[in-house]
């Protein structure tokens, strides 16, 4: 209780979302605002970036909404001074995953007919078709490269982003985010068949 | 080389520009370029958007509990008693706050040794118990029915997961301190690699220190040693050397470190195939409001396997 009192304490000195009206209907909606705020903004990236790191819609969506529990019970504890709200939610994530990674006890093995369940809403079979197998061959081009690599792809493109807050996150330095990006995109490539030189649309 | 740097800071920004909407530069008839750019544009395009019905069940699924804390203290009970006897009374919360500030200035100060009771009683036979300081105050414990760490065999004999296995050695090697509790390690650390390895193949080892107390910590040394130790004979086979940093971390904020062990012992010889563990050890956790170091030095093992082709 006492623990609970001083985070909650300290959420409000802090600047997070609590506020010092004592107020509590004012506070209620003030926190809950703040949060589905968060969410609006932020949800999406997160998806999009656990999408890259397990390849697996569904799942993405379990370990998603493990991601906003566990930043709704964290967040009165959150410090904007510290991080922004997409780095904060983004290590959290980062954290989900690589915990639904060792807790499975797995090595990310994607056989050549694990395809995706749910690659695309659009219409027309073959585009369908064309981009199930873009995307497994994604994902397969991706569980080949360095966890650090995976981070850096599923970061930019997932949750979009830049190589300063990737590398602040990473805790490498932003030159060597760019170096990873080009050589992680370019492992990709080459790993993508049909996919070389010119030879794409 | 100066090319290749070139390129890649292009690339950089040129995914930025992707990622704002904008087209990119041009590539100037590099072709090579202009396929990675391409390339770079499809995995852009083959990235999935979350399911409209699941975005909005969990949006309402969040926000129905984001207000459950107050609705509670409104509907009353004990939670809303003790909320209201806490927050609601200005001069008993100034009051509880400055128990616990004394409290926690006691215990800090008895682990820092400045408190013993038993050099009290010791009297003359002090100076010798300084020099076992670490039984003694085992021993003390043991006594008192705190938290006492296990006997040094068990610890030696005992193989642990970084995660949740350090956090219970933690647990049970700790003394209650002010903010945390003796239940709580305020880092948990976790090492990664895969299962198996080739024999002769490099071992990339990723080790991610995550701080999940409430105040920043500080870790000394970073990196801390890590250790690679043969599974069964716990002979040390490599070890990688402590640091001299300190890494400062806020609550939430993780860290991650990587290395890369090329099967190798301290000789320079591969070593045999068979398992083996990786061992970190000599981090402390301090708060970094003061120095006296947190219940939470870390050792764990994680193990794994180098295979014969």
């Amino acid at each position: 209780m006492l623990a609970q009192a001083m985070v909650a304490e300290e959420g409000h000195q802090t600047g997070g979302p609590g506020n010092d009206s004592g107020d509590s209907d004012d506070h209620a909606r003030s926190r809950r605002e703040a949060f589905a705020e968060m969410y609006d903004n932020h949800m999406p990236g997160v998806y999009r970036y656990i999408c890259y790191r397990v390849g697996n819609a569904s799942l993405a969506e379990d370990l998603t909404a493990d991601v906003f529990e566990k930043a709704l019970r964290h967040f009165d504890s959150y410090k904007r001074e510290k991080a922004k709200l997409s780095t904060w939610l983004t290590a959290i994530a980062r954290n989900t995953v690589t915990d639904y990674f060792r807790k499975s006890s797995r090595v990310e093995v994607v056989r050549e007919d694990d395809a995706p369940e749910e690659a695309s809403r659009e219409p027309g079979v073959e585009e369908q078709v064309a981009r199930l197998e873009e995307v497994r061959q994604l994902k397969l081009g991706l569980s080949t490269l360095p966890q650090l690599d995976q981070d850096i792809i599923s970061l930019k493109f997932g949750a979009g982003m830049n190589n300063r807050e990737i590398a602040r996150m990473l805790k490498v330095s932003e030159s060597n985010v760019g170096t990873r990006l080009y050589r992680a995109v370019k492992r990709l490539r080459d790993a993508f068949k049909g996919w070389s030189n010119g030879t794409e649309g | 080389m100066a090319r290749r740097d070139s390129s890649e800071k292009r690339f950089s920004d040129d995914i930025e520009r992707l990622l704002r909407g904008e087209a990119p530069g041009p590539t100037a008839g590099d072709s090579d370029y202009a396929g990675m750019l391409q390339f770079a544009r499809r995995i852009f395009a083959l990235r999935q958007e979350p399911r409209p019905e699941f975005t909005r069940r969990l949006r309402d699924d969040l926000l129905s509990r984001a207000v459950e804390p107050d609705e509670a203290r409104e509907h009353g009970g004990v939670r809303s008693f003790l909320d209201n006897l806490l927050f609601g009374r200005p001069a008993l919360r100034l009051a509880l706050v400055s128990s616990f500030i004394v409290l926690a200035a006691v215990g800090l100060m008895w682990r820092a040794g400045m408190i013993s009771p038993m050099m009290e009683q010791a009297g003359e036979a002090a100076p010798a118990m300084l020099e076992e300081e670490g039984e003694a105050a085992t021993a003390m414990l043991d006594e008192e029915g705190a938290a006492a760490p296990p006997a040094k065999g068990e610890e030696e004999e005992d193989t642990m997961r970084v995660t949740e296995e350090a956090e219970e050695t933690a647990e049970e090697e700790c003394a209650p301190v002010p903010g945390f509790g003796a239940t709580e390690m305020p880092v948990d650390i976790r090492a990664y690699t895969a299962p198996s390895h080739k024999y002769g193949a490099a071992v990339e080892i990723s080790i991610v220190f995550e701080n999940a107390g409430p105040g920043t910590l500080s870790l000394q040394p970073f990196p801390p040693r890590v250790l690679i130790r043969e599974a069964g004979t716990d002979t040390v086979v490599r070890s990688f050397a402590a640091g001299t940093s300190q890494l400062e971390q806020s609550p939430m904020e993780s860290t991650q470190y990587s290395l890369v062990w090329d099967q190798k012992d301290d000789s320079g010889t591969q070593v045999s195939a068979g398992r083996y563990e990786i061992d970190i050890d000599t981090l402390e956790v301090y708060p970094s409001t003061n120095d006296v170091p947190l219940p939470a030095s870390a050792r764990g093992v994680v193990a794994f396997d180098v295979v014969s082709d």
